[in-house]
């Protein structure tokens, strides 16, 4: 479990960012 | 489930399925020369977003028209890579036979042989295994020999003067198909400069397939184990075998 979280930690808190970001965006634009 | 608690669910579901989309295609783009301009493409979508957020019009502007043809200049470049993902997504076999452990086990046993006496003698050698994906493409590429394996076969392939012993080796399940294959060359930054063809040849088909490529080097004698673009050194035989069996028994080999 605890291997599943550390492996491949920056590449996940990356997309992590990624995902809220895009979405806080999207969902802007919608309510625009 | 009543409405206001499925709109509150929603959110967190909608980020973690982005998450996950996000962080499948960084890893399948980590490691390859497209990852690099991803980076970058990250950075732009990011500053794009922030410069939205902050009312930057003219900043938002520039960023909006250099997106846009970022996006189309990554599609151009690496269409080989995402033909490849693509591929790789919609890759369904219809027909698999699994071999038993002790099946497998008897093919290590007989490449790790080979690999042995092919290393106390300098004499390179590069023998891909096939998993899931199929290496149709590269069998093509080389001499069809379709025998059953064995060290013996191995090792006379890659004797200095036979006609098969440039390019690679496919196995699939128990049969040696194919000798002289071409191999797809890396890339990849960290390695290209300070690595020989042969070994470029094995990251580069372990970059685009989940073949297990063992190679041994005509100048060092040194034995390397590919698998997902990365190298797993070996010291010993016993590390060797291990490699293996974790490689091929971990999730089983398959064929056609």
């Amino acid at each position: 479990m605890k291997n599943w979280i550390t492996n491949n930690l920056v590449l996940k808190i990356v997309a992590l960012v990624l995902a809220v970001v895009t979405w806080l965006y999207v969902n802007n634009e919608l309510l625009k | 489930m009543s409405f206001v608690l499925w709109t509150k669910i929603v959110p967190p579901l909608e980020i973690m399925i982005l998450w996950f989309v996000f962080y499948r295609i960084l890893v399948f783009f980590e490691g390859t020369r497209s990852f690099q301009v991803l980076k970058g493409l990250t950075v732009l979508i990011l500053a794009f977003i922030v410069s939205q957020l902050a009312g930057f019009d003219t900043l938002n502007w520039l960023l909006t028209k250099l997106f846009a043809i970022s996006i189309i200049a990554f599609i151009i470049l690496f269409q080989q890579e995402i033909r490849l993902g693509l591929a790789r997504l919609g890759q369904q076999h219809l027909f698999n036979i699994q071999l038993e452990e002790s099946e497998i086990m008897a093919i290590v046993e007989e490449i790790t042989s080979a690999v042995y006496k092919m290393q106390k003698n300098k004499i390179g050698c590069l023998i891909a295994i096939e998993k899931e994906d199929k290496l149709k493409t590269y069998i093509e590429s080389g001499i069809a020999v379709d025998a059953k394996i064995s060290g013996e076969l191995i090792q006379s392939i890659f004797m200095p003067y036979s006609p098969l012993h440039d390019g690679g080796v496919i196995v699939r399940s128990d049969r040696l198909v194919a000798a002289s294959c071409l191999f797809p060359l890396s890339d990849n930054p960290n390695f290209s400069k300070i690595i020989g063809t042969r070994h470029r040849a094995a990251l580069g088909l372990t970059e685009q397939t989940d073949a297990v490529v063992i190679m041994v080097s005509e100048e060092t004698g040194e034995i390397s184990v590919a698998s997902e673009g990365r190298f797993i050194p070996i010291v010993n035989r016993e590390r060797l075998v291990n490699i293996l069996k974790i490689l091929l028994v971990g999730q089983k080999t398959h064929s056609t």
